[in-house]
């Protein structure tokens, strides 16, 4: 499968409360990992569209943390965790958002070199609990609620978006 | 046997909208990227883009 995943696909697992999320992007594995790495790149675009994030701790190093704020209409939304492991190929790190302070994930993002100048992201999730990861799926705290719910479920009705193929026969 | 079924579908709206976030991040990350392209070609090297 050398093409390329131009959109960003996405697997929930069925038997660890696992979300895995694999991106293309075109740029080098050094490119993208300055991107989650200098702090200046990274606020322009963590936060959701509309929002501003603000970093109020920030040390992308191993054994380091970080803490950053996204707000909007006096509306604030912290989020913080510690850097396990940070070299150029991968980042370990745990987050945490502050609204469920004692949940928190563990997560893995690889830099995986394609060649021709492209990289292949892979970031995994693992969540604490079925009812963490469900709840932070479901939150939906990123898009507007008029953002695409409606186009969504028409597409849901059309049958245009596969399901996770197991369990579907119920 | 209802229930499971709709309780699947709510699964996979959950999904395809984290999905969707996850994409929008990802497009704004994008346009960073490709910014850092312009400033790299500006300062030293040029990237493999040009060529391609």
């Amino acid at each position: 499968m050398n093409d390329t995943m131009k959109k960003a696909a996405i697997e929930a697992d069925p038997t660890v409360p696992i979300i895995r999320v694999t991106r293309d992007f075109a740029a080098t594995p050094a490119q993208l990992f300055r991107a989650h790495t200098d702090p200046e790149l990274f606020v322009r675009w963590i936060g959701p569209d509309g929002m501003t994030t603000t970093l109020d701790r920030w040390d992308a190093s191993t054994g380091g943390s970080w803490r950053y704020v996204a707000a909007r209409d006096g509306m604030e939304f912290g989020f913080h965790g510690c850097f396990h492991e940070v070299r150029p190929d991968r980042i370990v790190q745990t987050f945490t958002w502050e609204g469920d302070p004692d949940g928190v994930a563990l997560e893995t993002l690889n830099f995986e070199d394609l060649g021709d100048g492209r990289t292949r992201l892979r970031a995994q999730s693992l969540c604490d609990s079925f009812e963490g990861r469900d709840a932070w799926l479901r939150s939906g705290m990123e898009v507007g609620v008029d953002q695409g719910y409606a186009k969504l479920d028409a597409l849901l009705a059309a049958g245009e978006i596969a399901g996770t193929a197991e369990g579907a026969e119920a | 046997m209802h229930l499971e079924a709709e309780v699947f579908d709510l699964m996979t709206k959950w999904i395809e909208r984290y999905r969707q976030r996850a994409e929008a991040r990802y497009r704004r990350l994008d346009a960073v990227l490709a910014e850092m392209d312009d400033d790299e070609e500006a300062g030293h090297r040029p990237t493999r883009e040009e060529t391609a």
